[in-house]
């Protein structure tokens, strides 16, 4: 990883369009201007996790998988039988 | 009375006043605007968000304050916007539905993603997915035995 030291108003530069500049910095967080051209996707670190996390999420939605969240949160061993026949929608 | 096959729940009668609608999508999932939030009474607290437009499309979900009682819903003005929450009427954590979406993989306990709640207003039946920046909170809080009859949703 590629580490380089700013102070707040300077830049720096990723290949051809991209420039990212400290406006502000105080009490441990920054404020950052980011141009780039409109075909580059920009997002918060957060929004990658959540999609890794629904996707895994819903690989995860099977009955195997309730199984063992219900064990895990039920402390206990869950016998396949003892799941809902009927599912309705909440109002 | 529309019907869903639904690939994990069966056949999911629903009238169109339940749909919840996420204009956004999900991240990983942005072309599913349409959920139905649905629950099995063995299943208690679990609840699950089924995808109206594919079957086989499902998230298990935990109410967040059944995963951590005094959680904290820090959702952005955006966000709380979407789901038409209107300031003023009250906090947003007793009238909105604060859901952790629960995932589980091969050799690892279950975890529960308080990062990114799912919020969903009744009142307005919209939903969004918040990402809580700087909250503090895990988007993989391990998942603890929890109560028998978990905590309402909102």
């Amino acid at each position: 990883m590629l580490v380089i030291r700013r102070r707040a108003g300077e830049a720096v530069l990723i290949g051809d369009g991209i420039e990212v500049r400290v406006l502000e910095s105080s009490g441990g967080r920054v404020t950052l201007g980011i141009t780039a051209p409109k075909e580059v996707p920009i997002l918060r670190e957060e929004i990658r996790l959540a999609a890794e996390e629904n996707t895994a999420a819903a690989r995860a939605a099977t009955p195997a998988g309730l199984q063992r969240i219900l064990e895990r949160w039920r402390g206990g061993e869950e016998s396949p039988g003892s799941f809902s026949k009927i599912f309705r929608p909440l109002r | 009375m529309p019907v869903l096959e639904t690939k994990n729940f069966g056949r999911i009668e629903y009238e169109p006043g339940d749909v919840i609608e996420f204009r956004r999508g999900l991240p990983a999932f942005e072309d599913q605007t349409e959920f139905l939030l649905i629950e099995g009474p063995a299943e208690r607290p679990l609840v699950f968000l089924q995808s109206v437009r594919r079957p086989e499309l499902a998230f298990i979900c935990l109410p967040a304050r059944a995963v951590v009682p005094d959680y904290r819903l820090s959702a952005s003005p955006e966000d709380l916007e979407e789901v038409g929450w209107q300031e003023g009427g009250g906090a947003p954590e007793s009238e909105l539905v604060c859901l952790a979406i629960v995932t589980v993989r091969e050799g690892a306990p279950p975890t529960a993603n308080l990062l990114a709640p799912v919020l969903i207003n009744p009142a307005t039946r919209r939903g969004v997915q918040a990402i809580q920046v700087d909250s503090g909170y895990s988007h993989r809080h391990p998942l603890a035995p929890g109560v028998e009859e978990g905590e309402p949703c909102s």
